[in-house]
């Protein structure tokens, strides 16, 4: 047996295995044991005079192991040399071995880096005791990542040993020390770091600003409502319906505070019992509450199951939620707040798959990178921008015209100001999308014009059927008819064009 | 083999009462003269002398009640008093950082007749500095002490103000421009922005497992390649595979898109395995062009 136990190869597989485990056991990022000069040097400074395991530290030195490796050596009062790595130091700081002097803490607010600051506990507690305010960033990876909030604050609090998070420890291992209670019924939990980035940042305000609106309570569903299925642009036929949340109270959020995501779940099919991806496209809406049950809706035109639930994983936020085919979500929702106490989020749908496929442009097929927007990204408005948001602008406009007429005058205005910005573009991009902009409006107006004329005939029959047309109307419709011919891309619309024309001379 | 074994443990036996004898000794600087090395950005105060580098860290730098003042502690140090008999030099040149430094050598016998011995500098300039050891321009005949003019404070007063005041426009109800309204709605968005022709892809990595981004893009470049291509109707480039910093594990694989890219991340996330989460690229990292999509792969990817 011993022999077998000895052999070369148990030996190494062993070695192997173990090596593998410790190493697999290790953190993936494992924080720096040196660090700069400077740093040492000012890291000295501020440990010097501190309590290491209530032991007070008579000085600090900074050593150094190559040339841009520094480390610190401390000599405590008890006469102990002690080499103190920085990771170390950062383990003891979080732990509470290391205690600075004059009521501060050390912290190291960047996970990875060395760098680090010192909190003055004093000076905090005398800055979250006078706020009344509490701007709420959102961290990285949260669908509101980088937006703030401002929250009332009802109470801060240090943590006691009732508390769920005493003694408990972020990602990072810093331990929460503060709880700050919110108007909004919602509970901040922090750690020196996250007191000191709190300063850093000016989290706390002890008065807010006057055009800032301080949420002090939450919104509370009322119910769903559905905006039936209308056209939205009538160039590419996109149509729009929307479903709207009302709430308790005016929201006082800008519409970029409700993001949306799409999550893909993998749901057992009852019938096969295979498992099978479903698409949910998600709405969140922060500072809200659901009190009560709040019926949802089994279709909305490509939506389906559509409801508003509680977030389980954030406080004070609801989702709306509708189950949908990927493949038919070619547009993203746009949200509006109203002043209807209400949020509609609008859904887009189209069946023209040219909106969604690439242009074929020869100048996308270079191989260097090309500007993927007509707009220049250092947001300088040039003359191009100027004609082509106008053109963009005169479209829309047209768009939400009733009276077909003026609609039709107005696009004519928009094809104008195209021209202008095709003649004033400065790259590929900006020319391709101003002429494919006016491909469009021609390829429409047609119909249009057409449209508009067999219905300001008929409209004149109705009303008399002897009355002598307006000449100034007929040159006006005889002139649309015109432009009409030129572009018709059907016989059928040539055929209609030509009648039309005949009856109107 | 076992000759050198042998002689292994020889040398070690032989340095190691070496090494202790070393360190027993008791060894110190001596300051000859001096030298004031102007320079516009960092003055450098050199002494020269025989100084012991180990000793280097023992020195003690402290800055006095005014800000042009400082004292360093140079223990275990004697002056040459034939070589430097001034104690208060103000020989300064008018133009130069230093207005006057004295030089204060304190010898001490100790309760058990050890001889302690050290010397005080006290250095006056006429302008605020921080006085740093140089170790890179310090050895056993250099002492450099470089004078840095102060950084100036990252928050002072007017910066603070500024800083509430971005804080306060920040938190504000954003002021949309035309060109930022127009890219917001998606019709018009529409009207704005050019198809691609290549999706530019990153893949980074927020499982435990070190390997996974890189699975993933062999994933997509060699098995999945096509039929992500000729769905999407462009071509599929992976720009950069690597790690997030910052210790972040994501429970579920995320695809961030930019603008006017999400029918593209959709099709990505049905031919990926496992459930994904499809978002909006967020406004911080949204001038970020060089990549079409960014892929965090969670830890629910096998």
């Amino acid at each position: 047996m011993w022999e077998r136990i000895l052999n070369k190869k148990i030996y190494f597989i062993s070695l192997a295995l173990a090596l593998f485990v410790t190493g697999f056991s290790l953190p993936a990022f494992a924080f720096p044991e040196y660090t700069s000069r400077q740093k040492a040097l000012k890291l000295a400074g501020v440990l010097d005079h501190g309590y290491f395991k209530s032991i007070k530290i008579s000085s600090v030195f900074v050593k150094n192991r190559g040339k841009d490796d520094y480390y610190l050596q401390a000599i405590l009062d008890d006469g102990s040399s002690r080499k103190w790595l920085i990771n170390r130091i950062r383990e003891w700081a979080q732990t509470d071995e290391l205690i600075l002097s004059k009521n501060r803490a050390l912290v190291f607010p960047t996970p990875e880096s060395t760098d680090f600051g010192v909190l003055d506990k004093n000076k905090f507690y005398r800055i979250i005791l006078n706020s009344t305010a509490f701007v709420k960033t959102f961290g990285k990876h949260d669908i509101l990542d980088g937006k703030s909030l401002v929250l009332g604050i009802r109470r801060f609090r240090i943590l006691q040993a009732e508390d769920s998070k005493y003694m408990k420890t972020d990602k990072f291992g810093d331990r929460y020390r503060y709880v700050l209670e919110l108007e909004n019924g919602s509970r901040e939990f922090f750690t020196y770091s996250d007191a000191f980035l709190f300063l850093q940042r000016t989290a706390l305000l002890e008065k807010a600003p006057e055009n800032v609106s301080v949420l002090r309570k939450t919104f509370k569903v009322r119910e769903l409502k559905k905006i039936p299925l209308q056209i939205e642009d009538e160039l590419r036929e996109i149509r729009r319906f929307g479903i709207e949340v009302v709430f308790d109270g005016p929201i006082l959020m800008s519409p970029d505070r409700f993001p949306f995501q799409v999550v893909e779940q993998k749901m057992r099919d009852p019938e096969t019992g295979r498992y099978k991806a479903q698409f949910f496209l998600q709405i969140i809406f922060p500072n809200s509450e659901k009190i009560r049950e709040i019926p949802g809706f089994n279709n909305h035109e490509y939506l389906r199951y559509v409801e508003i639930d509680t977030d389980v994983e954030h406080q004070k936020r609801v989702i709306l939620s509708a189950m949908v085919n990927p493949n038919a979500l070619d547009l993203p929702p746009y949200i509006e707040v109203t002043d209807r106490n209400s949020v509609v989020v609008n859904f887009f749908s189209s069946t023209d798959q040219s909106l969604i496929q690439p242009p074929d442009l020869l100048a996308s097929h270079s191989a260097g990178e090309l500007p993927r927007s007509v707009f220049t990204p250092d947001q300088l408005e040039t003359e191009f921008e100027t004609h082509y948001m106008e053109a963009v602008g005169l479209i829309r406009t047209a768009q939400n015209e009733m009276n077909m007429s003026v609609k039709i005058e107005t696009y004519f205005k928009a094809l104008d100001t195209l021209k202008k910005a095709a003649l004033t573009a400065e790259f590929d991009i900006q020319i391709a999308q101003a002429l494919n902009q006016r491909d469009i409006l021609l390829l429409t107006m047609p119909k249009l014009i057409i449209r508009n004329v067999q219905m300001t005939i008929l409209a004149l029959q109705l009303d008399d059927l002897n009355i002598k047309p307006d000449p100034v109307l007929t040159v006006k419709l005889l002139k649309q008819l015109n432009h009409a011919e030129n572009y018709a891309s059907t016989q059928d619309q040539r055929q209609k064009i030509a009648s039309l024309q005949s009856i109107l001379r | 083999m076992k000759q050198f074994f042998l002689l292994l443990v020889l040398s070690l036996l032989f340095l190691f009462p070496t090494a202790g004898l070393s360190l027993s000794v008791s060894s110190g600087h001596m300051l000859d003269r001096f030298e004031l090395i102007p320079d516009e950005k960092t003055p450098f105060l050199t002494f020269k002398g025989f100084f012991d580098p180990g000793q280097f860290p023992h020195i003690q730098i402290f800055p006095r009640n005014s800000k042009t003042e400082t004292s360093v502690l140079l223990p275990n140090t004697l002056i040459n008093s034939i070589l430097l008999p001034e104690r208060e030099v103000t020989s300064f040149s008018e133009e130069g950082i230093m207005e006057k430094m004295l030089l204060e050598e304190k010898i001490t016998k100790k309760e058990n007749g050890e001889i302690e011995f050290q010397v005080t500098l006290t250095i006056s300039s006429t302008e605020e500095h921080i006085l740093v050891l140089d170790t890179e321009k310090s050895d056993s005949r250099h002492l450099t002490f470089a004078l840095q003019k102060p950084v100036k404070k990252e928050t002072t007063n007017a910066q603070e103000q500024q800083k509430v005041e971005s804080i306060i426009i920040d938190l504000a109800p954003p002021a949309i421009s035309p060109r930022e309204e127009m890219l917001l709605h998606p019709v018009t968005a529409l009207m704005s922005y050019r198809r691609v022709v290549q999706l530019n892809l990153t893949i980074l990595n927020a499982s435990p497992h070190p390997d996974s981004a890189q699975r993933l893009a062999v994933l997509l470049d060699r098995q999945q390649k096509r039929t992500i291509e000729k769905r999407i109707g462009m071509k599929l480039k992976i720009v950069n595979i690597s790690s997030v910093r910052e210790q972040t594990i994501l429970p579920k694989t995320k695809i961030y898109f930019h603008a006017n890219l999400m029918r593209e991340a959709l099709i990505l996330a049905q031919i990926l395995p496992g459930e994904q989460v499809i978002v909006p690229m967020p406004q911080s990292r949204i001038s970020k062009l060089a990549t079409d999509v960014e892929i965090y792969v969670g830890k629910n990817f096998e």
